[in-house]
Formats: structure tokens, C-alpha cells, sequence
């Protein structure tokens, strides 16, 4: 078979500031294959999606696109979409109240000689099914679709505007496992008509059943390419760990008895929108003084436990015990006054309060050390706020400053001075270095392990398995919405959680 | 202020006393209500007389005791339409209680009140609990109200009221100020104490900054929205019942339109619609320089007709210095970010790996 190249990428290079997102990448793509990009969470996934869909310009990189023989400058989506690069985006975005049809050219309605016509559409919808031989009936209401057809629709959506290539992130993240499969039997019609597809995803059993070539990415760059008759699922696993990982980090070693304070049992949640995922059976104990890790990919759950235990997520059913009590109707108060705090992923939407200064952003929540009968002790407060604050080394020009002007680090580090001066017996962090440079990084670690050592009991959920295991006592690893796997950090390392994570072990 | 800087050395320009300036919330609405009076004192020499000084904070009272709870509710993040008409509705309400219902005045008084709250709860309740957004619930309350006080009047005032509700209106103690003047300025203070120093009144500055942070740090979000929408209520019949005795009569007209001058009123004196920002004072303020300016146009002798087009521009122009400001501070905010590295010098060093 002589390959035509299709897309070729050459020494694409991104960074953000200080961060390399992306490092001389090359990759090639070539007529009527599936080709897989594969990486863990942070390996520059989604930087190069940005870049090939436009949505971060050509020029804010180094490097060339080079579609069908010619260089090609991106400037916006729809630019992307009109020079030929199709996209299919993780989220399904389908409006029910319209017909398929209507979806399909959303945004992009052709008119019959100006004139909006819904019978032309149709017409032009029928034709573009016919072509690719899809399942969608384009007549009728897209409320009436199932979740399979609204993926096909979304691929019709892309195939729309004739693209040269489609690429599908992640595609498979919010499918059931016959909805995958539907999916997959689509691509593998549309590679019958040679159509040409990057296939982002982080399962490799759906790599290794589809694509005809793949591509692990790491740390920004090229870690593996690999044609199907290469493929093996180790290769791939140990190529997305890398060798890089900090081995005599074995500060974690230590196998922490403490009693159980916090048990949760079969805990089933239905899904609440469409960041979130459904937990289907989810099992964990925490011990006393210990810094528990929820490991897993993206979209395993991990976000949800949490929101599980900080009460935030009510309970569909599952038992939650904290020190032997069964815990009834679970609620963000509630659970607070137990000592359970929470502390976001997301700085700026559920932490930080943008219209307050930094001492009242830290005491939010915890008035009553400085209040009587409900009146504010303002200095008392201040010496509170400013103490937790200089302990945890937040650096800013005066604490009576909005966090607006503070770098990611040292947001991160008041909302944990708001956490610990609630002194709390069970600490929830979710990402805790999230946006933080990685100088401010170890200043987090050190912190976080400064917490345990005064005896709070610590769930951390990071997609750094870095992070996770230098830190971690144990690790509880999640897949789909369920708990997998649970090990002392000293019998596992990086692959016992991606094994789970990327669903060669179920 | 001292003990929340940092030393000397290191606070530099950013706490300067311009800057420190920049952020007193109601200085927009202080400097207009100066360069108001300096404005309209020149055209006129009679603008600062205690006459015209004492008619313009009679006007204000009604409209200002309601700002206080509306105050409340747009720092809590939600605002009430009603608020007018639910004074008007009680005025006539109480008015009918006492006389031809027979009841004492100061169980008219109470149940006026009452009615307000129970208004206020329903509010509460619809856009808390039932998720109706406030704008329609409280828009469709100023209608029922109005409508009920068309119901219970038949368009005719109420009166003649009690003995003692006309003296309490017609008091006069100080300048031409009784009774009326003294609870604003007692509701005022509690309100404005409230706000600033008490844990309720912090609480409702999380909600309104961002709601999903208060429940995240336990605060029951619906239930501190619920009693503003009650306070407000009440504080809007507690408005009525004073304009009912200083007309010596339950008038339909009471309360007609307030709705607009309390927001207009609130939001020039700085309390921002969308949540979070703002004091009582600022508030009380802003209520009190429209009014300044509708008295000022007439004692420099302009046509009463150019009223409502200063209450718009100011409105306006209000809004546009408040968010020119935050933009102000922003930017110096910048500037200071950009003199400090954001990664420390050493680590620059040893970034090579």
C-alpha cells in the first residue's frame, strides 16, 4: 500500500510560559487510517488538538502543518474546520428541540439560494448519510436519538464540511461499552470510504482492536510510534510512563495503621451533567493519618468520590461510615461540622472568592473562631488569617489584596490556609497542584505531608502519578466510575494504575 | 489597616494612600454627592438650607429604608421588583385594619408588617426553593401587589386613620425631621452594622461573590437568600406604614415606581447586580444623591420634566465610573505582578536541569 501522507506535523513546538507543552513533534498521518494518540493526562494531548483545531492560532507555536502537500497557517476553528480539518469534540453537543438534520449543519445551515430551507437541508443531510453509510434517520428529532446516534451525529457534523481529516477526542470517555462498539463499526466504514482519522484516546484495547498505527505521546513529546503489526500492550504502557519518574521518592513507603476513620461501600451515583461521571460501585477505607491517593485517568470518578464525601453529591445508594457512625443525608454543612473539608480542583469557579480580600477569602466559612454572638472580632480575624497564611508562605504585597493578583501557587496555598484553619480531621484535595508552577509545587508537597504529620487524614486525587505516588501511603485506583484496585504505595508503582486506567484490566 | 501589611519595605507603592483611596467602596457616590451640592449650592444659595436639606431626607426615608433590604439581597447575589408595591399594598392593608376592621393601631401596624414578611417569604421561597428566577417572581409579585391594592381600595384612599398615625407622621423635632427620620436613621445603622461586622452579614458577601463557594464552606445558602427576601419585605412594609401616617392616609398611589429609584438608588451608590459588592451605606448614599439632584434641578429652577433624565444618566454614568475603577485597580494590580518574577531568581538558576 503506497501511503499518502494526509496530515504531516513538523517540529510543532508550544509552550506556556515556562511550561513546554509541546516539543518538537512530528507525526504523520496518512490516507484512510485510524491512527491513535495516546498519552496519560499533562503528555500534551490536548495542546496538539488545540493546534490542529485552531483553537490555539499556528503561529502561537513553532513548527508546521502540513496539510495535503501544503503548509497551512490555523487562525480560528472555523478556519481549521474550512481548510479541511474535521472535528469531533468529547463533549456530545446535540440539540434536542432540533432535527438531526439541523444538527448535522449547526452553525454552518446552507440556504437554497439564500433562502432557509428545511427540505433542502434534509435533502442535503440524506445525501451525506448515503455517502458514509450512517445510521441516523436526519427527519427526526435528535431527543428521539440514542447515545450511539448522537455520537454518529456529531461525526456527521464534522463530515459536513468535506474534511480532508477527522479527528475524534476521545470519543469513547461517555459511551457504554455497545455504544463503543457502534462507534467503532462507524470508523471502521468511514476508513473503508478512506477517510482519514486521528483517534485521541487513553484505552488501548480500543486501540489495539481499531487503529493501524499509534502514537504515544509524553511530556510533549514523540515517546512511540507504532504500525498494528507492533502493537502490544506493554509497549505502549511502559512507553506512556517513561522512564523519567522519580524512583527514590520513597518518602510514601510507610505503611500507616491508624484505625479506619472513614469507610464507603458500595457507592452507586447517577450522573449530574456532563462534566461528571457516573460511580458504579466504589469501595474505600481511609486510615487515620494517612495520605490516601485516588489514582485513575480523567473521567475515572475521582472528582465524584470526593464530591461524594464532602457531601456534596447526595447518595443513590452505599453506606458511608465516619469514626462508626453511618452517615444520613450527607450535605456540604453537614459534613463540614464532622471535619471534612473539601478543597476544589477549580480555583477560580468553586475556591476563591474574587470580591473579597485575602483574610476574608481564608476565614469564609470559619467565623465563629472570631465572632461573638454573631459580631466579627476583625483583628482577631486578621491575626488568624494572616498566621495561617505566613505559615503556608503565601506571597503577596499585603493580605488586604483581592486573590486575583496572585499566582496560581500561592491562590492554591490560601484557600489550604482557609482549609486548616478549620482544623480539619479528614482533608479532601482535589488537583492540589493544578495550575501551579513547579517551583511552588514542593512547597505544596511539603505542606500536604506537614498536614498529615499533624495528624489529619488526607485523600489526594491527582492525575500526576508523580505526585500521586511520592505522596500517597496508599492508592486506591479508578476506572469507570468504580474503585479497582487498592495497594500500600510499597507494592505498586505507576503501571498497577494504569493497567486499570487505561482498561487492559477490568 | 496596619496589622494587614506586610513591612514597610516590602508594601511599596501598592498600599498607597491613592490606592487605599481607590478602595473605599462608596467613594464614587461620596464625591458626586459633593460635587452635587457644591454644583447646585452655586447655582442656588437656598440648596444647602436646612429647608431644602430637611425636604430632601423626608424624600428620602421611604425610598431609603427599602434600599437597606434591598441592599441586603443584591449582596446576597438575588433582587426584589415588589418592593414598591408590596409598601403600597401594606399601607392600604394596615390603613383598612385599623379603621374599618377596628383592629387597635398597634396590631395594624403588626399585621402590616406580618404581611410584608409573608410576602417576603413567598418571594423567598419561589426563587430559593422553587428556582424561579427573581426577576419574574418578584416582577410577578409587583403586579399581584398592585393589583390587590386595587382590590382592597377600590381605588379610594384609606382614611381618616387613627389620631395617633398622624402624629407619629407629622412629628417634627429637628429641622422639619420626627419619628420618620429617626427609625431611617436607626434601620441605617443596624443595617449598614450588619453588613459590615457581623457574621450574617459576611456570610451574605460569600453567597453573593460566588454561591458555590458558600455551600462548599457550609453556608446554607437558601436559607440566608429566604431572610433577605423576608427582611426586605418587611422593611418595604415597614416604609409603607410610615408614608401611610405622614399622609395621614392609606393612598393606592403609595409605593408606585419606588421599585426603580431604590435599584437605581442601591446600584449608584455602589452595590454591584451581580452580587458580592456594595455596603448599606453606599446604598443609602446612592438613594440620597438621586434625590439630590431631582431637588437641585428644581432650586436652580429647572423644568421638573429633566428629573427622570438625571436619574438615568446618573444611573448610567454611575455604573460606567464604578466599573472604570475596578478596571483602574486591575491595571495598577498588573503593573505590581509584573515587577515581581513569578518564579524566584534561584530557581531561574537552576532551571537548566
Amino acid at each position: 500500500m503506497a501511503l499518502k501522507s494526509v496530515l504531516q506535523v513538523k517540529d510543532l513546538s508550544k509552550s506556556f510560559g515556562n511550561v513546554d507543552a509541546l516539543r518538537k513533534v512530528n507525526l504523520n498521518f496518512f490516507e484512510g487510517e485510524i491512527h491513535a494518540v495516546l498519552g496519560q493526562n499533562g503528555a500534551g494531548k490536548s495542546t496538539l488538538i488545540k493546534l490542529l483545531t485552531g483553537l490555539y492560532e499556528t503561529s502561537s507555536a513553532s513548527g508546521f502543518l502540513i496539510l495535503n502537500g501544503d503548509e497551512i497557517q490555523l487562525d480560528s476553528v472555523s478556519d481549521a474546520r474550512q481548510k479541511g480539518i474535521g472535528y469531533v469534540p468529547q463533549e456530545i453537543e446535540i440539540v434536542d428541540t432540533l432535527t438531526v438534520a439541523e444538527n448535522i449543519f449547526a452553525g454552518n445551515l446552507p440556504t437554497n439560494n439564500g433562502v432557509f430551507s428545511h427540505n433542502h437541508i434534509l435533502k442535503l443531510a440524506q445525501e451525506l448519510v448515503d455517502k458514509y453509510e450512517l445510521n441516523l434517520p436526519v427527519s427526526d428529532f435528535a431527543s428521539s436519538l440514542s447515545t450511539a446516534q448522537r455520537q454518529t451525529t456529531m461525526i456527521a457534523r464534522a463530515l459536513a464540511s468535506n474534511p480532508v481529516i477527522l479527528l475524534l477526542d476521545e470519543p469513547t470517555t461517555s459511551l457504554s461499552k455497545e455504544d463503543a462498539q457502534t462507534l467503532a463499526k462507524t470508523m471502521v466504514g468511514l476508513r473503508a470510504k478512506n477517510v482519514t482519522m486521528i483517534y485521541i484516546t487513553h484505552r488501548i484495547p480500543e486501540v489495539l482492536n481499531l487503529c493501524d498505527r499509534a502514537t504515544v505521546l509524553r511530556d510533549g513529546q514523540v515517546a512511540l510510534e507504532l504500525a498494528k503489526s507492533d502493537f502490544s500492550t506493554e509497549k505502549i504502557i511502559s512507553s506512556m510512563i517513561g522512564k523519567s519518574l522519580n524512583k527514590d521518592n520513597t518518602e510514601s513507603y510507610k505503611v500507616i495503621s491508624g484505625t479506619n476513620i472513614l469507610t464507603l461501600e458500595d457507592i452507586h451515583v447517577p450522573r449530574r451533567g456532563p462534566q461528571s461521571v457516573s460511580l458504579d460501585d466504589v469501595n474505600l477505607t481511609l486510615r487515620e493519618g494517612e495520605i490516601l491517593g485516588l489514582g485513575g485517568l480523567v473521567g475515572s470518578g475521582r472528582t465524584e468520590v470526593l464530591g461524594v464525601i464532602s457531601g456534596r453529591t447526595p447518595l443513590v445508594t452505599g453506606k458511608i461510615t465516619l469514626n462508626g457512625e453511618v452517615i444520613v443525608g450527607a450535605n456540604p454543612q453537614k459534613m463540614r461540622d464532622k471535619g471534612i473539608i473539601y478543597l476544589t480542583e477549580d480555583r477560580k469557579r468553586e475556591g476563591l472568592l474574587f470580591n473579597l480580600n485575602l483574610i476574608k477569602n481564608t476565614t469564609a466559612g470559619s467565623l465563629k473562631l472570631f465572632s461573638k454572638l454573631g459580631i466579627l472580632d476583625e483583628g482577631k480575624e486578621s491575626e488568624i488569617a494572616v498566621a495561617a497564611m505566613k505559615s503556608l508562605t503565601v506571597k503577596t504585597n499585603s493580605y488586604a489584596a483581592e486573590p486575583s493578583h496572585l499566582s496560581g501557587g500561592n491562590q492554591q496555598k490560601v484557600l489550604l490556609a482557609r482549609a486548616l484553619i478549620s482544623k480539619p480531621k479528614i482533608l479532601l484535595l482535589d488537583e492540589p497542584t493544578k495550575g501551579v508552577d513547579v517551583g511552588a509545587r514542593q512547597e505544596i508537597y511539603e505542606v500536604i505531608r506537614r498536614i498529615q504529620a499533624s495528624g489529619t487524614s488526607v485523600i489526594v486525587v491527582a492525575s500526576d502519578l508523580d505526585e500521586l505516588l511520592s505522596l500517597a501511603n496508599r492508592v486506591v485506583v479508578m476506572a469507570g466510575g468504580k474503585s479497582v484496585d487498592e495497594f500500600e504505595r510499597a507494592d505498586g508503582d505507576e503501571a498497577r494504575i494504569l493497567k486499570f486506567g487505561t482498561g487492559v484490566l477490568s | 489597616m496596619d496589622n494587614l501589611r506586610l513591612k514597610k519595605g516590602q508594601s511599596k507603592n501598592s498600599e498607597g494612600f491613592f490606592y487605599r483611596l481607590l478602595a473605599v467602596p462608596e467613594l464614587g457616590v461620596i464625591v458626586a454627592l459633593i460635587s452635587c451640592a457644591v454644583i447646585f449650592q452655586s447655582l442656588n444659595s437656598v440648596f444647602l438650607s436646612s429647608q431644602v436639606m430637611g425636604s430632601i431626607v423626608q424624600a428620602v426615608t421611604f425610598v431609603s429604608i427599602i434600599a437597606v433590604g434591598q441592599a441586603f439581597l443584591l449582596i446576597s447575589g438575588v433582587f426584589d421588583l415588589s418592593v414598591g408595591a408590596v409598601a403600597g399594598l401594606v399601607a392600604v392593608s394596615s390603613g383598612k385594619l385599623m379603621t374599618s376592621m377596628g383592629w387597635p393601631v398597634w396590631a395594624g401596624i403588626i399585621g402590616g408588617l406580618a404581611l410584608g414578611a409573608a410576602i417576603g417569604a413567598v418571594n423567598g421561597f419561589m426563587v430559593t426553593r422553587a428556582g424561579v428566577p427573581a426577576f419574574i417572581q418578584t416582577l410577578g409579585m409587583m403586579f399581584v401587589a398592585q393589583g390587590m391594592i386595587q382590590v382592597v381600595t377600590k381605588g379610594y384612599p384609606v382614611y381618616p386613620l387613627p389620631e395617633v398615625m398622624t402624629t407619629i407622621g407629622e412629628s417634627s423635632f429637628f429641622l422639619t425631621l420626627g419619628w420618620n427620620a429617626v427609625i431611617w436613621v436607626v434601620v441605617s445603622l443596624v443595617g449598614d452594622f450588619v453588613i459590615r461586622k457581623t457574621s450574617i452579614g459576611r456570610n451574605l458577601y460569600v453567597i453573593g461573590g460566588n454561591s458555590e463557594v458558600a455551600k462548599i464552606v457550609g453556608i446554607n445558602v437558601q436559607r440566608y437568600q429566604m431572610n433577605c427576601f423576608i427582611l426586605a419585605g418587611t422593611l418595604s412594609a415597614l416604609s409603607g406604614i410610615l408614608v401611610m401616617a405622614t399622609l395621614s392616609a392609606g393612598a393606592p398611589s403609595i409605593g408606585g415606581g419606588w421599585e426603580l429609584t431604590v435599584i437605581a438608588g442601591t446600584v449608584v451608590g455602589g452595590v454591584s447586580l451581580f452580587g458580592g459588592v456594595g455596603t448599606v451605606a453606599g446604598a443609602i448614599m446612592g438613594v440620597l444623591l438621586i434625590q439630590c439632584v431631582q431637588s437641585g434641578l428644581i432650586t436652580s429652577g429647572l423644568s421638573p420634566n429633566f428629573q427622570l433624565i438625571a436619574v438615568g444618566t446618573i444611573l448610567v454614568l454611575a455604573v460606567f465610573l464604578d466599573v472604570s475603577r475596578r478596571g483602574y485597580r486591575n491595571r495598577m494590580r498588573n503593573s505590581e505582578k509584573a515587577e515581581t518574577p513569578v518564579f524566584p531568581l534561584e530557581k531561574g538558576k537552576g532551571g537548566g536541569e
